[in-house]
């Protein structure tokens, strides 16, 4: 398709151009062309014995190009049965009043179907002069002319239009009824948005006196409120009060389209006398409107009444945002009824402003457990980080529940900052909610961020020897983008050494960590170091000595969420300790340490260790370690080597090839290969030689190819098969378009 | 984009969190739904009477959607295609356990025989959305649309008055400004956390071309089976050929659109982020065929309409789904497209607000995380819902406007307040395409 048009804009731009009976618009973009083409539609137009299809072609084309000189051809058309629909689709939208005249013209030359047509177009045009033979076709006998006439009327709306719009209501019945009222209320709409308000009232209120179904009576009270402007008010508020529940909707449209304190202050001082079921629908306008002056008739509804009721009047005061009801809203949220707590409690969650933080805070200091739980909840949805003191104080509290929802909160909230608050409350507490909290905290201090990265060196060429470029400009503008990963490739640095294998090298800090990455051409670096706080690391350095045992523990499993080589020694001498719990946890936690530091443990365990289950961790560490995104590609070949002669079950294989998957190369693939015809392990296998060759599919094409052959033998699974034959049609050269 | 170590926001517990909140809202709310606009017998229950127009492959997806909210009931379904309406039969009477549900092959016949019905779901073909929606209100129903819900500018205006005139309730099927992690991606733009937004992305990669031949003519089917005419609607007439039928339309300008096609899917996301309320009009740039466009808002925000190599389906710089939006400022960005597990930020840490993020919106907003029950929330309540007419018209005019642009292959201004483009004749012949003659609104 893109070729296609391409070659369309050749084809104009060397004058060669086909009428459009085949393809796409061919609108020319030269001026004398786009005339010499106009003439050739017209010719194309009036040729009564082209094809149809070219013919329509040409009346499209025109919709766009055609100009004062197309009129009278089109016009000659309009007659047509065939052609006139397509001879307006090319008149209707030309700016020129010479389309006006010829369209009221044709309105004596045509019938039934047509004529509705033109008259469509005629109201599409808004064309004043035409009222009068559109007038007198309000009293047609084809209905569907009446119909079209009284639109078009409607449309134009001026007073002449109005008049014969007001006049034939009078009389109409039927089908004529429907639409002449709904000419009316469009001619309505036309003198409101001129300002003639008076005009306008009389002829919505014409509509609503009618016998015209209810719901253009609707559309017509709509109107007629608008149209009175603040006399409206009485008006929507006398259908409020109504009996007529189809006339109340419409009052509570409106109220949801107008805005002003008085149709507010109206509502708020009726909806107490209300129906249950009304009074929902008018707080919620009343939420809606967010005028404060509504706040008291609201919090009135919310604490007494049907429990719908309150509901309604409790999720409508965030939306007015005034801060005097919170305090209301804090009782509420531990309300008797489950509903109305149950709400309360979102709009204390979603109240606007710094306020309701306060407010919140202070409720974590109630009497009542259930409601300190509650204030934590509420102070974790919020952020409030001002109540930071009052969680810590929580997370002691004697009430185990508080005391859980607290750790929770803390574990999403704090920071390094708390970080020696929590050791001392994890050695204080002991708990399970402490360590997962701790261990949340500093996990997330390991993180790094688009903004913490800076790249200090980007080149990209036939490294080490060949010819290379600087891009490091380039590469910081990309991660200044925000993106974590960049993408080794010729579109993103250009191509330094054509058709020679490429490398990415980069070199970057992450928070002031300096770090280096190699990857080949095709190949992403992602910017996922994790690097560590030395505060952090070092706090719970320093309280793994004094901490009792429990504690110890604890913060042992937490070194491995916050990383890095001083809580690797520190892990690794706990496994030396003469406590034996303590001695287990280390070997455990190094056991499954997340990054490469520990691969040397892990295969030294995994070797010699003469504890069966600790030999079984390790090499299982040792194995997701090999995803570690620091290694380069012959640190990761040495330790899949490794760990291959090492395994002795398939549950092991499985996880190997699992990580191989997620960031093996064209060496890994060959060792996964070597695995498919084994039935046990096949799926396991080909999922991962699928994912590698995905990959690999742009640097290596023939690897890839070759392995997905074998894979699209040898899986049963759909969605491997589908996926092997999506990277076998991407290796396939491609076809030239047509 | 989610690291090793980053704190586990649960979406469920939101979602759980929020469907709670909104079964309060969903409490009864009595108004009998068969009262809101038409002459006819209010029902004791509050049950919404719907109808179906249009009930092919996306219809299917709707219906049984719609047909599990406990408060509606379907009683007719109205297509021009037997096997269509009869399947979509099945799927009703299934639900119910009878075999009442009526079927229609004429719209005015529908239209004017049930006035029971509250609101109708319509899932036609995109030629059929702005004509089906406006001839629905104007006979007093509520309206759930899917999208592209216009093929003009000046069809989107039309629904515009309409809905407005005829007091309806109107959404349309931008069914994601209802799923958290794009209105997470969005309420943080529009609250200002990432800075002052200074570029939104949004995808618009499906390339369905936009032909103007026509098929060889086959022999027409019986009119019970496919009322030809009907199907053409306010389209040109052509010969009919079983390709067009079957999926084959997306790809001809008579009955589709180009950019605006799946710009229906992301624009009324990417304008949600920005304050529009300044915006009074839009350049665009002219970027070559198939080529990502840049416009630029008058409030000085670069909105980019992604056009790179590959289906949308695959992923490129700025998503790894389909139908994605993106939001830039100097304090970072976050973007959200289909099958995302959560929002994709610029740093993890923008991501511990999600869940304060959400409940203010859902406190400001009351609406729920659910497209269609916010659609029967407001036709229950009367407020406009989330894709309301104004957002519809705001994000299709920008979307068509962009395919004029690329039909007429130079830079333009749109004033979207006039809805329509400025100092160019040609553009402006653009924004209308005339209706035949029989369907009209």
């Amino acid at each position: 398709m893109k070729n296609m048009k391409w070659m369309l804009v050749i084809v104009a731009a060397a004058g060669l151009m086909a009428l459009p009976s085949q393809a796409q618009w061919q609108i020319p973009a030269d001026r004398a062309a786009k005339k010499e083409y106009v003439a050739k539609l017209l010719a194309t137009v009036q040729k009564a014995d082209a094809p149809l299809d070219e013919r329509f072609a040409a009346c499209r084309e025109l919709s766009a190009l055609g100009d004062k000189s197309a009129v009278p051809i089109l016009a000659a058309l309009l007659p047509d049965e065939k052609m006139s629909h397509m001879a307006r689709y090319g008149l209707e939208p030309i700016p020129d009043s010479s389309v006006d005249a010829a369209l009221r013209d044709a309105l004596g030359k045509v019938k039934g179907r047509l004529l509705a047509g033109v008259v469509d177009s005629i109201g599409v045009r808004r064309d004043a002069k035409a009222v009068e033979p559109l007038t007198n076709l309000l009293g047609d006998a084809d209905a569907d002319v009446v119909s079209a006439a009284a639109a078009s009327l409607g449309r134009i709306g001026n007073a002449a239009a109005a008049a014969a719009l007001e006049k034939a209501l009078a009389g109409a019945s039927g089908a004529n009824l429907n639409v002449i009222a709904d000419g009316c209320i469009r001619a309505a709409d036309v003198q409101l948005a001129q300002r003639k308000r008076d005009k306008a009232t009389a002829l919505y209120d014409c509509v609503r006196a009618s016998k015209a179904p209810r719901h253009i009576r609707m559309a017509a009270t709509r109107g007629a409120i608008l149209a009175r402007g603040p006399a409206g008010i009485s008006m929507l508020m006398e259908l409020v009060k109504g009996n007529d529940n189809a006339m109340f909707a419409v009052a509570m449209r409106v109220a949801h389209e107008t805005r002003g304190e008085n149709l507010t202050e109206a509502l708020a001082a009726e909806v107490g006398k209300l129906a249950p079921e009304r009074q929902i629908v008018v707080l919620q306008a009343l939420g809606d409107r967010k005028d404060t002056c509504a706040v008291p008739t609201v919090l009135t509804a919310a604490k007494a009444g049907p429990s719908p009721v309150r509901v309604a009047a409790i999720r409508a005061l965030p939306q007015i945002g005034c801060p005097s009801c919170l305090a209301s809203l804090v009782t509420l949220a531990s309300d008797a009824d489950a509903d109305v707590a149950a709400a309360a409690q979102a709009s204390l969650a979603g109240f606007p402003g710094k306020e309701a933080d306060g407010v919140i805070a202070n409720l974590m200091s109630a009497q009542d457990a259930k409601t300190r739980c509650t204030a934590i909840d509420l102070v974790g949805q919020r952020r409030v980080m001002s109540a930071m003191p009052a969680l810590m104080k929580a997370a002691e509290d004697a009430d185990k529940q508080v005391s859980t929802a607290s750790f929770k909160v803390l574990g999403d909230m704090a920071g390094a900052a708390e970080i020696p608050a929590m050791i001392n409350l994890l050695t204080k507490t002991q708990s399970v909610s402490a360590e997962n909290a701790l261990s949340a905290v500093c996990a997330r201090q390991a993180e790094p961020a688009a903004g913490s990265i800076v790249i200090k060196k980007a080149v990209y060429g036939a490294l080490p020897d060949g010819p290379s470029a600087d891009v490091t400009k380039k590469a910081a503008e990309l991660m200044k983008s925000g993106t974590m990963t960049l993408e080794a490739n010729n579109g993103n640095f250009g191509d330094p050494s054509p058709k020679k294998p490429k490398k990415l090298c980069v070199d970057y800090t992450v928070n002031g960590v300096a770090a280096s990455k190699t990857v080949a051409e095709g190949e992403t670096v992602t910017f996922t170091t994790m690097t560590t706080s030395p505060a952090c690391v070092g706090a719970l350095c320093g309280a793994l000595a004094q901490a009792p045992v429990p504690a110890k523990l604890s913060l042992l499993r937490i070194l491995r969420s916050a990383g890095g080589p001083k809580a690797l020694a520190a892990v690794r001498a706990a496994t030396n300790d003469a406590n034996a719990e303590v001695k287990d946890t280390a070997t455990r936690v190094l056991c499954d340490w997340t990054t490469a530091e520990a691969a040397g443990d892990q295969l030294a365990l995994a070797k010699t260790s003469p504890n069966r289950t600790y030999k079984v961790l390790a090499l299982r560490g040792y194995i997701r370690a090999i995803g570690d995104s620091n290694l380069d590609a012959a640190g990761r070949q040495a330790m899949c080597s490794e760990a291959t002669a090492l395994i002795q079950d398939n549950t092991e294989k499985r996880l190997l090839f699992g990580t191989l998957g997620n960031v093996g190369d064209a060496t890994s693939l060959a060792m996964v290969m070597s695995n498919i015809d084994d039935p046990a392990i096949k799926e396991e296998a080909c999922l991962a030689a699928v994912s590698i060759a995905e990959r690999l599919v742009t640097s290596n094409p023939a690897v890839a190819a070759a392995a997905m052959q074998k894979v699209v033998k040898a899986t049963q699974n759909p969605g491997i098969l589908k996926r092997a034959r999506k990277v076998l049609g991407q290796t396939r050269p491609k076809q030239a378009a047509k | 984009m989610k690291k090793s170590g980053q704190t586990q926001i649960s979406r469920r517990d939101f979602v759980k969190r929020a469907t709670l909140a909104c079964g309060a809202l969903a409490a009864p709310q009595i108004i009998p739904a068969s009262a809101l606009g038409r002459d006819g017998v209010v029902v004791p229950s509050e049950r919404i009477v719907m109808g179906g127009i249009g009930i092919g492959g996306r219809g299917t997806h709707d219906l049984g959607w719609m047909i599990g909210e406990p408060d509606v009931q379907f009683v007719a379904i109205c297509d021009v295609r037997k096997s269509r309406r009869e399947a979509a039969k099945n799927i009703v009477d299934g639900k119910y356990g009878n075999k009442d549900c009526a079927l229609y092959g004429d719209i005015r016949q529908f239209l004017a025989e049930r006035s029971d019905v509250d609101a109708v779901i319509i899932a036609t073909g995109d030629r059929w959305h702005a004509l089906a929606a406006t001839m629905a209100m104007r006979a007093g129903k509520d309206v759930y649309c899917e999208k592209p819900s216009c093929l003009t500018i000046a069809q989107g205006q039309m629904v515009v008055e309409t809905a407005r005139r005829y007091s309806r309730v109107y959404q349309t099927g931008a069914q994601r400004l209802s799923e958290p992690n794009h209105v997470f991606a969005i309420e943080m733009a529009r609250t200002g956390r990432l800075g002052k937004i200074h570029t939104v992305y949004a995808d618009i990669r499906y390339r369905g071309g936009s032909r103007h031949d026509w098929l060889p003519a086959e022999p027409l089917p019986p009119k019970e089976e496919l009322d030809w005419d009907a199907w053409l609607g306010p389209c040109p007439w052509r010969p009919y050929n079983n390709v067009y039928v079957n999926h084959g339309w997306y790809n001809y300008y008579d009955f589709a659109t180009d950019v605006a096609m799946w710009g229906a899917h992301t624009m009324a996301q990417a304008l949600a982020g920005i304050d529009m309320t300044n915006v009074s009009t839009i350049e665009f740039e002219y970027a070559g065929p198939d080529a990502t466009m840049v416009t630029r808002l008058s409030n000085g925000v670069k909105l980019v309409l992604v056009r790179v190599d590959g289906s949308c389906w695959e992923p490129c710089q700025y998503w790894h789904g389909a139908c994605g939006e993106r939001f830039d400022g100097p304090e970072g960005w976050t973007a959200a497209a289909d099958g995302y597990s959560m929002t994709d930020v610029s740093s993890p840490a923008l991501l511990r607000e999600y869940k304060k993020v959400l409940a203010e919106y859902m406190g400001r907003t009351r609406r729920p995380m659910n497209h269609v029950r916010d659609f029967f929330d407001c036709i229950k309540s009367r407020r406009l819902t989330v894709a309301n007419p104004e957002v519809m018209y705001r994000s299709m005019s920008i979307c068509l406007a962009a395919d004029i642009c690329d039909v007429l292959k130079r830079n333009l201004k749109f004033d979207l307040a006039k809805g329509e483009f400025v100092g160019d004749a040609e553009a402006n012949q653009m924004r209308f395409r005339t209706r035949r003659e029989t369907w009209r609104a």
